[in-house]
C-alpha cells in the first residue's frame, strides 16, 4: 500500500462531503432571510460559497476516481484497515495528547486557578513524553506555568482564564 | 560555553518578569476595589468607534479614583456576547460594560440579548451627531435639494450598516419629510462611507460628523445638515440644524448614539457614587474637551436618571426603526416598547 | 512655487528628525522593538493582538512616545513572526506562514540561523523601502488606493486566497482552494455584517459572535503542529548548531533583486485597505518563485523563498501607513490598531493632517526608521539565543506552547469559548494536514472572507446587480485576468497530477 493510494481514497471521501456540504450551504443560504432582493440578502454569498464546494468537490471525486480512489476503500474495508489505524502506535500518543488537552482545556482551565491547571498539565504531557526525568518535570513545569502568566497579568494587564 | 549562554538568557529573562510582576502584587491598600483591578468589557473590537470613545474617558477617571480599570474588548453579535457576558459575572461592581446607545436599544428587538437599560446604571459623556454629506462638487446644494433628489432621482445613499445610529437617524428623517427609503449602500463604518463618498462610488451619505469633518474642513465634502439641536459650527462654516430645516424634527436629535459605560443596577451603591464624582471629574478636564472637538462628539454628560431617561427615549426610537424597516426578529410591541410619539418618560421610569 | 513647497518638506523632514532623535525616545523604541520581537517570536501571539493589548499601555504616554512605542512593536513584531515560523513551523504570525515553507526545512537541515540572518535582513530591507516609499510618494499612491472600489476589494480578497492556495501545495491546487473557501465559509459563521442575520449559528449565542481569527488561527498552525511533532515516538531534531546567522555578502547579494521586487509589492499590497502583511508575503513570495532562476527549489528550503516574504511582511507597514495617514483607513490589521492609538490622542489622520499636524508623516517615517535599525540589530544579536532556546527537544517545547496558544486565543476576547474554538481547530486543523491540505489557505480564508462577502454584495447594491460596471474598472480586470489566470494554471496542474498517478497506479497494481 503505497501512500499516494490512501490519499485518493481520502480525497475520494472528502470530495464526496464537499458536494454534501456545499448542498447544505446552498439550502440552508436560501432559507435566510431575503431584506431586499437576494444579491445583497446574509445567504448570497454562503449560496455561491456552495456552488464553488460543489464544484471543487466534483474535481476531487472525479480525480480520485481516476485514480483509483474508490478501489482502495473498497479494498481497506476489505482487509479491515480501519482495525490496524486502532492498533497503529501513532494513532495511540495521538488519542492521549488530545486526552491531555482536552483535561486541561475543558475541565482544568474551568476550575483551577490558571497556574495550577497549567503546571498539571504540563506535568502529565512531560510525565507521558518521558521528556525528562521526573525532578527536571516537575521544576519545569511549575517555572514555565508561573513565568507566563505572570508576564500576561503584568505586563498585558489582561485576565487569565 | 555555548550552552552557559543560554541559560544566562533564560535567566535574564526570568529576572525581567519577576520584577515586572512582582511590584503589582505588592501595592494593597484602602481601594474603591479591594480584590483587584475591575474590569470594563467593550462589546466592540479594539480600536473601533466604541472603543475609541470609551478609552479616553475611562482613563480619565482612573485618575480621579487613582486605581487601575482594565479595559477588553469583546466583539460579536453588536455587543450583545459581550452584555451577556457581564450579566453572567456576580453584580459586585467588579465589572463593567461599553457598548453603543443604538446596539443597546436594539437587543431585545434583534433578539441577541434579553437585556436592556433597565438592567444597567449608565455614563454617557458624549454623543455624535450624524450629518447628511455630498461631494463639493455635487449638483446638490441644500438639504431640500437633496430630499427632493432622493424623491426623484435613483441615488446611492451610502451608510455604515443598517440599524445603526446614522441610518436610524436618517430614516427618522426622511419619515418626517414624506421620502422614501433610497438604494442604501452599506460600507461597513462610516469612515469607509464618506471615503467611498469621497471617491465618487456613492451620491450622496449619512454619517456620523466626527468621522467625516476633516472632510468637511478641507473642503472635499460638505454637510448638508447635522442632527444637533443648534447649528454646528466648523471652523467658518455653520452647517444648519435639522431642527430650522424641517419642521416636526425636534427629536430627532435625541436618537444621536452616545458610548456609554454601564454597570449593574445590583452593583454595591457606593461603587456607583465613586463612579459618578469621578465621571463629573472627567468631564471637566481639558484633554476630555479637546477630544470632544477634535473628534467633533458633543460633549453630554448624562448620568443618573437623565441617562435612563435617554437610553428609554432612544430604545424607543431605535427599535421601532429596526421594526419598521424590517431588521428585526421580534416587535418592539411584545416588549411594551411605545413609539416614539407616545413616549413618555413619567410612564416609563416605573419599570 | 513647487520648489517653495518641497524645501518647506525637507524643513519639516528635518524638524521632524532632530525632534525624534533624543534619547527617550530611541530607548522607548529600542525597547519597543525588542518587545515586539519577542511577541512575534511566540507562538500564539501575534502583532494585532500585541497591538491591541497594549493601546491601554501607550494611552497614559506622551504622544510622541506612544507613536514610537507602538511602531516599534509593530515592526518588532512582524518581523518576530519568522524566528517561531523557522526553527519550530508555527508562524508567530499569519505574515509568516510563507516564511515557514523555506525556512522551516532550512532549519530541519541544521542552517536555522542562517535562514534567520537572511529574514531580518530581508525584513531590514523592505522597512527601508517602505520607509523611502512613505517619505516620497505618499500622496501619488493615495489616489491609486482610491480607485479600489468594493469590485476591487472583492477581486482582491478572492485572489489572496487562490494565489495562497496554489502556492502552499506541492502537487494539487484544488486542496488548497478547498481549505481557502473553507475558511471564507468559517468567516460567514456569525452575524452578517450588513442585517445583522445570523448565519449557520447552529442557535448557539457564542456563535453570534462568530469564529475569530486569532483562535482559530493559531490552533490551525499551533496546536496541530504540536500533535504533527509529538505524534513521533522520537520528534525530529534540529540538527547541528546555531553557528552562523549572517549570510555571506555574496548571498547577501545575490537576494538584493528579490528583496527589491517583494518590497515594492509589500508597499503596494499594504497601501490598499483591506489586504495585509499576510497577502503582501503570499503573493511576494509566488512573483519570487515565477521570476527566480531558482524558482522550483521555493519550498525545499532556499533562502530566496525566505528572504522574498519576509522583506514582503515587512515593507508592507509602510504601506500600511499612506491610506491610514491620508485617508484614516487602514491599509492592515495592525495598522487599524495604530489608527485607534492615534485616534485616542486626538490626532486625526486624514485630508486636515497636512494642516494640522504638519510634521505628523516625517515623524512616523523617523519612528519607523529608528525602530527599523533597531529591529537589524537587536533581530541579529538575539536571534542566536532565541534559535537555541527553540532548538531545545522537542518534547519539552511542545507542551509549552499550548498554555501559550490558550492565552493566546482568550486574550484576544476573553472569552473561554475562544479557547474550545482553538482547539477545535487545532484537531481539524491536524486532520487536514494529514490528509495533505495547506493551512495557510484557511487562516487567509477567515482574514479575507469578512472583505470578500462584505464587498462582493456592497458592490452589487451599488449596480443594482448588475455585472457591467466592472467591465470599466481597469484595476478590477486586471484582477478577474490574474484570477483567470491561476485557476487555469492551478487545474492544469490538477489533470497533470491525477494524469501522471492514474498511469502510476494501474502499473503499480498490473505488477501486483
Amino acid at each position: 500500500m503505497g501512500k499516494m493510494d490512501k490519499m485518493a481514497a481520502a480525497d475520494l471521501i472528502m470530495g464526496l462531503f464537499l458536494i454534501v456540504f456545499g448542498g447544505i450551504a446552498i439550502r440552508t443560504s436560501l432559507n435566510m432571510k431575503v431584506y431586499k432582493t437576494f444579491l445583497d440578502a446574509p445567504g448570497f454569498f454562503p449560496f455561491i460559497l456552495g456552488i464553488i464546494f460543489i464544484f471543487l468537490g466534483s474535481v476531487m471525486t472525479f480525480s480520485s476516481f481516476r485514480r483509483k480512489g474508490f478501489e482502495q476503500i473498497k479494498q481497506s474495508i476489505k482487509n479491515f484497515q480501519i482495525i490496524y489505524l486502532f492498533s497503529n502506535i501513532k494513532f495511540k500518543r495521538v488519542m492521549i495528547l488530545i486526552a491531555l488537552m482536552v483535561i486541561y482545556i475543558f475541565i482544568f482551565i474551568d476550575r483551577l486557578n490558571f497556574i495550577i491547571a497549567t503546571a498539571l498539565y504540563l506535568f502529565f504531557t512531560l510525565y507521558y513524553l518521558k521528556s525528562a526525568n521526573i525532578i527536571k518535570i516537575i521544576f519545569i513545569s511549575i517555572i514555565t506555568s508561573y513565568l507566563i502568566s505572570a508576564f500576561f497579568t503584568s505586563f498585558f494587564r489582561i485576565p487569565l482564564p | 560555553m555555548r550552552k552557559l549562554n543560554k541559560y544566562i538568557f533564560l535567566l535574564l529573562i526570568c529576572v525581567i518578569i519577576l520584577l515586572v510582576g512582582g511590584h503589582n502584587i505588592l501595592a494593597q491598600s484602602e481601594k474603591l476595589w479591594p480584590k483587584g483591578a475591575p474590569v470594563v468589557t467593550v462589546g466592540f473590537g479594539a480600536g473601533g468607534g466604541t472603543d475609541t470613545a470609551v478609552r479616553p474617558i475611562l482613563a480619565k477617571m482612573e485618575e480621579y479614583l487613582g486605581e487601575t480599570i482594565n479595559v477588553v474588548n469583546m466583539d460579536g453579535a453588536s455587543s450583545a456576547v459581550a452584555a451577556e457576558h457581564v450579566l453572567s459575572l456576580a453584580a459586585d461592581g467588579y465589572n463593567m460594560f461599553a457598548t453603543g446607545s443604538g446596539p443597546l436599544s436594539g437587543f431585545r428587538v434583534m433578539g441577541t440579548s434579553d437585556s436592556s437599560w433597565r438592567d444597567w446604571v449608565s455614563w454617557h459623556p458624549f454623543n455624535g451627531p450624524a450629518a447628511l454629506l455630498v461631494k463639493d462638487d455635487s449638483p446638490i446644494k441644500t438639504f431640500d435639494e437633496a430630499m427632493n433628489a432622493i424623491k426623484d432621482e435613483d441615488l446611492n445613499f451610502g451608510i455604515s450598516g443598517f440599524g445603526v445610529g446614522p441610518h436610524v437617524l436618517v430614516e427618522a428623517i426622511f419619515q418626517i419629510a414624506g421620502v422614501p427609503s433610497p438604494n442604501y449602500v452599506t460600507a461597513g463604518s462610516c469612515r469607509n462611507a464618506a471615503v467611498s463618498l469621497y471617491a465618487g462610488e456613492v451620491d450622496i451619505a449619512m454619517c456620523t460628523f466626527s468621522s467625516a469633518v476633516d472632510f468637511v474642513k478641507a473642503g472635499q465634502l460638505r454637510a448638508l445638515v447635522v442632527t444637533t439641536a443648534e447649528p454646528y459650527p466648523v471652523d467658518s462654516i455653520i452647517i444648519p440644524s435639522i431642527t430650522e430645516l424641517l419642521e416636526g424634527s425636534e427629536n430627532v436629535p435625541l436618537l444621536s448614539e452616545t458610548w456609554p459605560v454601564l454597570i449593574r443596577r445590583e452593583a454595591p451603591q457606593n461603587i456607583i457614587d465613586k463612579l459618578n464624582e469621578a465621571f463629573i471629574w472627567a468631564l471637566e478636564q481639558p484633554e476630555i474637551k479637546e477630544f470632544a472637538e477634535t473628534k467633533a462628539l458633543n460633549i453630554v454628560g448624562y448620568y443618573g436618571e437623565e441617562a435612563d431617561k435617554f437610553l428609554s427615549f432612544s430604545e424607543a426610537g431605535y427599535s421601532w426603526a429596526l421594526y419598521d424597516s424590517g431588521l428585526a426578529e421580534k416587535s418592539p410591541e411584545g416588549f411594551g416598547i411605545p413609539k416614539l410619539a407616545d413616549w413618555d418618560w413619567e410612564k416609563e421610569k416605573n419599570f | 512655487m513647487m520648489f517653495d513647497s518641497f524645501l518647506q518638506q525637507v524643513n519639516l523632514f528635518f524638524h521632524a528628525f532632530t525632534a525624534q532623535l533624543y534619547l527617550t525616545n530611541i530607548l522607548i523604541i529600542a525597547f519597543a522593538t525588542l518587545m515586539g520581537i519577542i511577541i512575534g517570536a511566540i507562538p500564539g501571539l501575534t502583532a494585532t493582538m500585541a497591538l491591541a493589548l497594549l493601546i491601554n499601555l501607550s494611552y497614559g504616554m506622551q504622544f510622541d512616545l506612544a507613536i514610537s512605542f507602538l511602531l516599534g512593536v509593530y515592526v518588532g513584531a512582524i518581523m518576530g513572526g519568522c524566528y517561531s515560523a523557522i526553527m519550530i513551523n508555527i508562524p508567530g504570525t499569519p505574515a509568516a506562514a510563507a516564511t515557514a515553507l523555506d525556512g522551516f526545512p532550512l532549519a530541519k537541515r541544521g542552517e536555522g540561523g542562517l535562514a534567520i540572518g537572511a529574514g531580518v535582513i530581508a525584513s531590514f530591507v523592505g522597512m527601508l523601502i517602505s520607509i523611502a516609499c512613505l517619505i516620497f510618494i505618499t500622496p501619488f499612491i493615495y489616489k491609486i488606493a482610491l480607485k479600489f472600489g468594493q469590485w476591487e476589494y472583492f477581486l482582491l480578497a478572492v485572489f489572496g486566497v487562490m494565489i495562497c492556495g496554489n502556492l502552499s501545495t506541492g502537487k494539487d491546487p484544488v486542496k488548497g482552494w478547498v481549505v481557502g473557501f473553507l475558511g471564507f465559509f468559517t468567516a460567514m459563521i456569525g452575524l452578517d455584517k450588513v442585517y445583522a442575520y445570523p448565519r449557520f449559528t447552529l442557535g448557539l449565542l457564542q456563535l453570534k459572535g462568530g469564529i475569530s481569527l486569532i483562535p482559530a488561527l493559531i490552533g490551525v498552525f499551533g496546536i496541530s503542529e504540536i500533535l504533527i511533532v509529538l505524534e513521533e515516538e522520537i520528534p525530529y531534531k534540529i540538527l547541528g548548531k546555531i553557528t552562523k546567522i549572517i549570510p555571506s555578502w555574496k548571498t547577501i547579494y545575490s537576494l538584493i533583486p528579490t528583496a527589491i521586487r517583494s518590497g515594492i509589492i509589500g508597499v503596494g499590497i499594504g497601501a490598499v485597505p483591506g489586504a495585509g502583511e499576510d497577502v503582501a508575503a503570499w503573493v511576494a513570495y509566488d512573483v519570487g518563485k515565477r521570476s527566480s532562476k531558482q524558482g522550483e527549489k521555493f519550498g525545499t528550503g532556499c533562502l530566496e523563498g525566505v528572504a522574498a516574504a519576509e522583506t514582503a511582511n515587512n515593507a508592507c507597514i509602510g504601506g500600511a501607513m499612506i491610506p491610514l495617514l491620508t485617508l484614516a483607513i487602514p491599509g492592515s490589521p495592525p495598522a487599524a490598531m495604530f489608527l485607534a492609538a492615534i485616534w485616542l490622542h486626538g490626532v486625526q489622520p486624514g485630508p486636515m493632517l497636512p494642516i494640522e499636524h504638519p510634521g505628523f508623516l516625517y515623524e512616523v517615517a523617523i519612528s519607523l526608521l529608528i525602530a527599523t535599525f533597531f529591529m537589524l540589530i537587536l533581530g541579529l544579536i538575539i536571534a542566536k539565543p532565541i534559535a537555541s532556546i527553540l532548538k531545545i527537544r522537542r518534547e519539552i517545547l511542545m507542551p509549552i506552547v499550548l498554555p501559550l496558544t490558550v492565552i493566546g486565543a482568550y486574550a484576544g476576547g476573553v472569552r473561554i469559548f475562544d479557547i474550545k474554538v482553538t482547539f477545535f481547530f487545532g484537531i481539524l486543523g491536524y486532520i487536514l494536514r494529514k490528509l495533505d491540505y495547506p493551512m495557510a489557505p484557511l487562516v487567509l480564508g477567515i482574514i479575507l472572507g469578512p472583505l470578500a462577502d462584505i464587498s462582493f454584495r456592497q458592490a452589487l447594491m451599488q449596480s443594482r446587480g448588475s455585472l457591467i460596471p466592472l467591465l470599466g474598472r481597469p484595476v478590477g480586470i486586471v484582477l478577474l485576468v490574474a484570477i483567470a489566470w491561476i485557476a487555469y494554471s492551478g487545474f492544469r496542474r490538477t489533470i497533470e497530477y491525477t494524469r501522471k498517478h492514474t498511469q502510476k497506479d494501474t502499473g503499480m497494481i498490473q505488477e501486483g
